[in-house]
């Protein structure tokens, strides 16, 4: 009776355990047929990415004009008292996007950087950084229209603490709802990083990837964890 | 026990939405959701807004599950 309510209560744990052990045990077994495998870009990797990239940019920035222009088309004639969930729901996947457009743009600059210092040329950093330009257009335009929708909190990104200031403007239930939310992200994040670390180890054994992978998830991981419990401490003090 | 409201059938009562409730009662209309829903516990300071504006008690718009049920039980014996 006791071992089943242990095995209950660690069922998952039990799961996820004995499914590792499993696929170990099949890499083990076929690591030397792995070992001569190639899954490698080779010098092609910077190429695919800057293509991926670049669609990838072409395709949300597209989608971005599109809603946008819905946007546009549609935020004057609404009941400020009553707004619709479609407009209110573009509002915010544009301003969602564009924001995930502008860490693409970033990261992308960061990969052109890196192989056009050594070999390339340097010119090509210039598209990602006309897609952060036009990104940080596109967020000013949809932080207008959300502004214009939310007048009691208005947001001006290139002001000091804005986001502070506007969590300030958030009432009761909003700033509950950014609790809940602050907090699954947190809670998520750690199993990202657990999957980040699994996956760098096991695509370590068919491509060569950098030291440096593994390395800065356990960072950032570690100082997600610090800042969390640093702020946490702050409120137990009496 | 869980917290549980009638703030929807008042609302309907008065043929408010929830953004009009919202607005009467210095909230938004996501919070007036989040409420109804039972989601979220509004602040004492919310709660006696709400009731304000539908004029009645706080007793009469949010009680603690099993309570009615409990008084009814009470005024049949």
């Amino acid at each position: 009776m006791k071992m089943r309510m242990i095995i209950k209560k660690y069922r998952n744990f039990i799961i996820v355990m004995m499914i590792s052990m499993i696929i170990g045990g099949i890499l083990g077994g076929f690591s030397d047929k792995i070992s001569k495998m190639d899954l490698s870009f080779g010098e092609d990797m910077s190429k695919f990415l800057f293509k991926a990239l670049f669609a990838l940019s072409l395709i949300i920035t597209i989608y971005l004009i599109v809603t946008i222009i819905y946007i546009k088309s549609n935020y004057m004639k609404v009941d400020l008292d009553n707004i619709p969930k479609v407009l209110n729901r573009k509002v915010s996947n544009a301003i969602l996007l564009c924001t995930i457009q502008a860490i693409i743009g970033l990261t992308w600059d960061a990969v052109v950087i890196n192989k056009s210092f050594d070999e390339g040329p340097l010119y090509l950093i210039l598209v990602p950084t006309i897609f952060i330009i036009i990104a940080a257009s596109l967020l000013t335009t949809s932080m207008k229209y959300f502004n214009y929708l939310y007048p009691n909190r208005k947001m001006n990104l290139f002001e000091n603490g804005a986001e502070k200031k506007y969590f300030d403007k958030l009432d009761d239930g909003e700033k509950w709802v950014t609790y809940t939310c602050s907090y699954t992200t947190f809670n998520k994040m750690q199993m990202v990083y657990t999957v980040g670390l699994v996956i760098s180890m096991l695509l370590s054994m068919f491509i060569n990837i950098s030291i440096e992978v593994p390395i800065l998830i356990g960072v950032i991981w570690i100082i997600q964890n610090l800042i969390f419990s640093f702020e946490s401490r702050k409120y137990e003090e009496v | 026990m869980e917290l549980r409201n009638r703030v929807k059938e008042l609302r309907a009562r008065y043929n408010l939405s929830q953004g009009e409730l919202g607005k009467l009662a210095d909230a938004s209309r996501q919070t007036i959701s989040l409420i109804e829903r039972g989601d979220y516990s509004p602040s004492v300071l919310l709660a006696l807004k709400i009731s304000k504006v539908l004029k009645v008690s706080v007793e009469e718009i949010f009680y603690l599950e099993g309570e009615n049920e409990d008084e009814d039980d009470n005024k049949k014996v």
